[in-house]
C-alpha cells in the first residue's frame, strides 16, 4: 500500500463529501474486503447477493446517497490493484403507479422501516445495472491472453477489456461519476464562463487523468496497442 | 427444595414416586436448600444417541446425586445409560478451575445409584442400587456432609455448569491494561463477569418445559429472547424429532437467535442442531426471506397478499390484515413447538396464526410460549390478555386460559413467569429511561401503570402507600433487581452525560471525541452504538461521523447502509450507528443517543417517549445524550431530576383516563402529521429547499415578513 494510493482515496472522500453525494465513510485507505465477502464474490449466483454482502459488511471505501459503493484496494503499488464500483440493484420500486424509492416514501414517514423492510423483500427488482471493475495485474499478465491492466463490466465477467494505464481511484471514481451519475456531473460540476457552459469535475477528471501514467512496456506490449483498448 | 422439571413425568411410575418422597420429606432429607433435577441434564454420546438423566440432585450437604429408576428387565441398560451421564457431568464440571481440588479431586462429592425395587442378584452393577423409598435416606445419610457444607461459590458454579450458562456467556477477549478499577475497560471486564453469573432464573426458565401455553414476562434487558433461544435448543434436545418454530419480530435479531441456539444445543450435544427441525423465522417474512406468515400462505397453498394491498386495506397495521385473513382460513397444523419472541409487538390475528399452526386439538394442548415486555405493552395498540391474543372457541370461551391450564400442571411448575430482575441497564439509567418514557417529569405524564401490582412486577416497590390520583408517589427500584455492580464504581454524572450543541457538526465531534476517549480508555470500537433519535437526518449524522471517524481510522457499521436483508447489528473493530427501530433488542456498552431534538415535536406523544425509552435502555453502562438547543434541555432537565431521585421515581399521580383520553386525541392528530410529513417530503422531491418550505408554512401561520 502506497501513501499516493491513500492519498488518492482520501481526494475521492474528500470530493464525494464536498459534492454532498456521500452516505457513509469507509477507511480512507486501501481497503482489506472481509473473506465473507471475497466469498461471495467467488460464490454468488446474483449479483445482488454479492452487493447485499458488501453492504451489510461494510465492505467499501465509499457508499453514496444512492446505495452504490466503491472498493479501491492496492495490494502493490503499480502492480496490483484493484478498483470497482457496485451500483445499487435495488434502485427502483414499481409501488402503486408510481416509480417512486421506497426511500424516500420511508423518509416521508409515508411507510415505517418494519414496512419499508417488508416492500423490499417483496419488490419487483431490477438487477441490470452493471458492475465495473479496473484489475491491474502484473503477475498474472500474458500478451495474448490475459492484460496486465483491464476492465471487467457486468457480473462475473470473464471478459477483460484492455487498459494502457495505472489509473487512480480518483480518476475512477470520476469516470464512474460520469457514466453512472450523468446528472450530479452536469448539475454540480457545470458552470457557465464567458457564455459558455464549462464543467469543474470535467477539469478535475482531466487533470486526474494526466497525473495516471501509461504502463510500462513491459506489460502492455505493442501488439496489444494494435487491438482495441482503453488508453 | 428449588424442583426444575425439564421433561413430563410419567404420573404414576417410580419417578413420580420419588419426586414426591423427596418433596414431602425435604427437611428430613437435609435437601431445603437443594436444586432437583428431573430430565436434565441431556447429552449426546459419540454415537449421536441422546443420552437423558433422571433425577438430579445439587445439594450443599450431599454434593451432587444421580438417581436413575429402573426395572428388572432393563437394568443392565439402565446402568449403562447411568454411567454415561455421570462421565459427561463428571466431565463438564472438571473443566471448572473453581471446582478442581487438583488433577483427581472435585470439591463437589459427585455419587450416582440405580434405584430398582425388585429383587436383583448378582452384582455386577457398575452403580450402586437402592432398593426401597427408605433406602433412599440411608443412601443419601451416608453422603451427607453436614460439617463442611459447600459454599454459595462452589454452589453456583456448579449449578451453572449443569444448567449450561457457560454455554452462553461469551468468553470476554478482554485484557486488563491497568490495575485502576474505575477505568472503562476494567469496569466492562467485572460486568461482563458479573452478567454471566446472575441468570439463574433465566435458566430454570429456559430448561423447564412444560405441556401447553406458557407466558414469559419480563422488562427489556431480562434476557427473554436468550430465555427463548435455550429453551428451543432445551426442546431439541429432549425431543429431536419434534418440530420447534422460533418466531419474532425484528428483523435484526434472527442472528443473535441463531447463535444462541446452536451455542446452547453444541455444549450439551456437542454439535449442530438439525435445522431441519428447527424454524427461525421472522413473523412475515417476504419473497426472498422466510417466514411465518408468507410459508404458512405457501404450504397450505394460498398465495400471500402483497405488502401494497394490506397497507391499502388497513394502512395502520398491514400485517394485523394479512394475518386475519389468513387465519379465516383452515391451516395445517405443523409444529410441536411455538415460541414466539417480541410478542409486544405483534399482532393478535398473528397469534391466532400460531395458534393454529400448533399440533393438538385444545388449547391446553398447543405448545405455545410466548414472551413479551411488561412495559412496553400497557399502552401498546394491542391487548395483551391470553384471551384476547388467542380468541374464543365457539362456545366463548378463551382458546387459552393460563388460570384454567395451571391445575394441569404440578411440581411447582408454572405457565406464567416473570423474570424481574434486569441485568442489561445500570440501575440508574433504567430508572431514568422509565422516567423519560413516562414521561414522569415532564408537564404531564405520557403513559402511565395502571396499579402498584403492575409497578411491582416490573420490578418497583411502591413506598408511598396507596397510588390515588393528585396524590405525591415514591416509587423505588431495588438493587436486587437491577443487580449491576457498576454503580460501585461509577457515579450518576459518570454513568449519563448530557451535551447541547449549537449545530450538527458540533454535536457529531462530540460524539466522535467521546468515542476515541472511550477507545483510548481500551473499549474496542464494536462496543460503541451511536443511536439517532432523528429519523429524518439520521443518513446525515452518520455521513459525518463515520467521516470523522475514519480520519481517526475508526470504522464504523452504519446499518442503513444494507437495504435488503438484515444487516449484522455488531461488526468486528467497528462502531455501530442505528437507528432507534433497527437498535431494538440490541445493546452495547456505551451509547450516544442522538438529535434528541426531533423527539421534542412527540414529547406529549407516546410514540416518542417510547423511542426515549428504547434508546437510553440499549446501554450495558454508559449512556451519552445529545442534541440542539432549547428542545434538546427539555428533555435534559428531565433526565437530570430523574437521575437527582433514582433510585426513586417521585411524581404526582395522574389520573389515568384523563391521560388515554389525550393519547387517543393525539393518536388521531398524529395521522394528519404524517400527510404533512408526506407533503413535505414531496415538497422536497420537487426541488424545494428546506427554507423555502420553512418560508412557506410561516405565511401560512401569518409570521413572515
Amino acid at each position: 500500500m502506497s501513501a499516493i494510493f491513500d492519498r488518492s482515496v482520501r481526494k475521492t472522500v474528500d470530493f464525494a463529501y464536498e459534492t454532498g453525494i456521500a452516505l457513509q465513510c469507509g477507511p480512507i485507505s486501501s481497503l482489506k474486503a472481509s473473506s465473507d465477502f471475497k466469498k461471495a464474490a467467488r460464490q454468488s449466483n446474483s449479483y445482488s447477493q454479492v452487493y447485499d454482502v458488501g453492504a451489510k459488511n461494510q465492505d467499501f471505501n465509499l457508499m453514496l446517497k444512492d446505495h452504490s459503493f466503491f472498493q479501491f484496494t492496492e495490494t502493490v503499488e503499480r502492480k496490483d490493484v484493484r478498483l470497482a464500483y457496485y451500483p445499487n440493484p435495488y434502485s427502483f420500486i414499481e409501488y402503486q403507479d408510481d416509480r417512486q424509492t421506497a426511500d424516500s416514501m420511508l423518509a416521508s414517514g409515508d411507510i415505517t422501516l418494519q414496512e419499508f423492510e417488508q416492500l423490499i423483500s417483496e419488490g419487483n427488482l431490477t438487477f441490470d445495472i452493471p458492475i465495473i471493475r479496473y484489475d491491474l495485474s502484473t503477475e498474472q499478465y500474458c500478451s495474448k491472453y490475459h492484460p496486465a491492466a483491464h476492465f471487467h463490466i457486468g457480473f462475473r465477467a470473464e471478459n477483460r477489456w484492455p487498459v494502457n494505464r495505472v489509473l487512480s481511484p480518483f480518476a475512477f471514481f470520476m469516470k464512474v461519476l460520469f457514466l453512472y451519475h450523468p446528472i450530479i456531473w452536469q448539475e454540480k460540476g457545470g458552470y457557465e464562463k464567458e457564455g459558455e457552459l464549462e464543467n469543474s469535475f470535467e477539469e478535475a477528471y482531466i487533470r486526474e487523468l494526466s497525473l495516471c501514467s501509461l504502463l510500462e512496456d513491459d506489460n502492455f506490449q505493442e501488439t496489444e496497442g494494435r487491438r482495441l483498448h482503453f488508453r | 427444595m428449588e424442583k426444575i422439571i425439564a421433561t413430563e413425568v410419567p404420573p404414576h411410575g417410580l419417578d413420580n414416586e420419588i419426586l414426591t418422597y423427596l418433596t414431602a420429606n425435604a427437611n428430613e432429607l437435609k435437601l431445603d436448600d437443594a436444586v432437583v433435577y428431573y430430565g436434565f441434564p441431556v447429552f449426546k454420546d459419540y454415537e449421536h444417541e441422546t443420552i437423558k438423566s433422571k433425577i438430579l440432585i445439587l445439594s450443599r450437604v450431599h454434593g451432587l446425586v444421580l438417581l436413575q429408576t429402573s426395572v428388572k428387565s432393563n437394568l443392565e441398560v439402565d446402568d449403562e445409560n447411568l454411567s454415561q451421564v455421570f462421565s459427561f457431568i463428571d466431565s463438564a464440571i472438571r473443566k471448572s478451575k473453581l471446582l478442581r481440588k487438583n488433577k483427581k479431586e472435585l470439591h463437589v462429592q459427585f455419587e450416582s445409584a440405580i434405584f430398582c425395587t425388585e429383587q436383583l442378584d448378582g452384582d455386577d452393577l457398575e452403580n450402586e442400587t437402592i432398593t426401597s423409598i427408605n433406602g433412599i435416606q440411608t443412601y443419601l445419610d451416608e453422603l451427607s456432609h453436614d460439617e463442611s457444607p459447600l459454599g454459595d461459590e462452589i454452589f453456583d458454579e456448579a449449578r451453572a455448569i449443569i444448567e449450561g450458562s457457560k454455554a452462553l456467556s461469551k468468553p470476554s477477549r478482554r485484557i486488563k491494561i491497568s490495575d485502576d478499577p474505575s477505568t472503562k475497560l476494567n469496569i466492562l471486564i467485572e460486568l461482563e463477569k458479573e452478567v454471566s453469573n446472575f441468570d439463574i432464573d433465566q435458566r430454570k426458565i429456559a430448561i423447564s418445559l412444560i405441556n401447553g401455553p406458557q407466558r414469559i414476562r419480563g422488562l427489556a434487558g431480562s434476557g427473554k429472547t436468550v430465555v427463548l433461544a435455550m429453551k428451543a435448543a432445551h426442546i431439541h434436545l429432549q425431543h429431536p424429532d419434534k418440530k420447534i418454530l422460533f418466531t419474532f419480530y425484528t428483523k435484526s435479531l434472527y442472528e443473535l437467535i441463531k447463535e444462541s441456539v446452536s451455542r446452547f444445543y453444541r455444549h450439551f450435544a456437542g454439535d449442530e442442531p438439525n435445522w431441519e427441525k428447527i424454524d427461525i423465522l421472522h413473523a412475515w417474512g417476504g419473497r426472498k426471506i422466510d417466514g411465518v406468515y408468507y410459508n404458512a400462505c405457501i404450504e397450505n397453498s394460498l398465495s400471500p397478499i402483497a405488502f401494497q394491498v394490506a397497507k391499502s386495506n388497513n394502512p395502520n397495521d398491514p400485517f394485523s390484515f394479512i394475518c386475519a385473513k389468513l387465519e379465516e382460513r383452515t391451516l395445517k397444523q405443523k409444529y410441536d413447538y411455538i415460541l414466539i419472541d417480541e410478542a409486544q409487538d405483534l399482532p393478535n390475528d398473528f397469534f391466532k396464526v400460531c395458534y393454529q399452526l400448533a399440533k393438538g386439538e385444545l388449547g391446553s394442548d398447543k405448545n405455545i410460549v410466548w414472551a413479551y415486555d411488561d412495559l412496553q405493552s400497557i399502552f401498546n395498540v394491542y391487548q395483551r390478555t391470553p384471551e384476547e391474543l388467542f380468541g374464543s372457541d365457539s362456545d366463548g370461551n378463551p382458546k387459552v386460559d393460563l388460570r384454567k391450564f395451571k391445575a394441569n400442571l404440578s411440581y411447582g411448575q408454572s405457565n406464567d413467569l416473570v423474570l424481574y430482575k434486569c441485568y442489561r441497564n445500570p440501575l440508574e439509567v433504567l430508572v431514568t429511561a422509565h422516567a423519560v418514557g413516562f414521561g414522569l417529569y415532564a408537564d404531564k405524564p405520557v403513559q402511565m401503570l395502571e396499579n402498584q401490582e403492575h409497578w411491582e412486577d416490573v420490578g418497583y416497590t411502591v413506598e408511598s402507600g396507596e397510588l390515588v390520583a393528585g396524590t405525591q408517589a415514591k416509587i423505588t427500584r431495588s438493587r436486587e433487581n437491577s443487580p449491576l455492580s457498576i454503580y460501585q464504581q461509577q457515579s450518576k454524572s459518570d454513568l449519563v452525560k448530557l451535551y447541547g450543541a449549537a449545530s450538527i457538526d458540533e454535536e457529531c465531534s462530540w460524539i466522535t471525541d467521546g468515542i476515541s476517549a472511550a477507545l483510548a480508555e481500551g473499549l474496542k470500537p464494536h462496543d460503541i452504538l451511536v443511536i439517532s433519535l432523528d429519523d429524518l437526518n439520521a443518513r446525515t449524522y452518520f455521513s459525518k461521523i463515520s467521516r470523522t471517524l475514519a480520519q481517526h481510522g475508526i470504522r464504523s457499521n452504519n446499518l442503513l447502509t444494507s437495504i435488503s436483508a438484515a444487516p449484522p447489528f455488531t461488526l468486528d473493530d467497528m462502531v455501530t450507528l442505528s437507528t432507534v427501530h433497527r437498535a431494538k433488542g440490541n445493546e452495547a456498552s456505551l451509547v450516544f443517543a442522538a438529535g434528541i431534538d426531533a423527539i421534542y415535536q412527540y414529547k406529549n406523544h407516546r410514540s416518542g417517549r417510547n423511542k426515549l425509552f428504547t434508546a437510553f435502555t440499549r446501554t450495558k453502562a454508559w449512556l451519552r445524550v445529545s442534541g440542539w438547543g432549547d428542545k434538546a434541555n427539555y428533555f435534559f432537565r428531565e433526565i437530570e431530576e430523574s437521575l437527582l431521585n433514582a433510585p426513586s421515581l417521585i411524581f404526582e399521580v395522574p389520573n389515568i383516563e384523563e391521560i388515554e383520553t389525550i393519547q387517543r386525541d393525539l393518536d388521531s392528530k398524529s395521522s394528519e402529521i404524517y400527510k404533512l410529513h408526506q407533503m413535505v417530503g414531496e415538497l422536497r422531491d420537487q426541488g424545494f429547499s428546506e427554507e423555502e418550505i420553512q418560508l412557506e408554512l410561516n405565511l401560512a401561520f401569518g409570521k413572515g415578513e
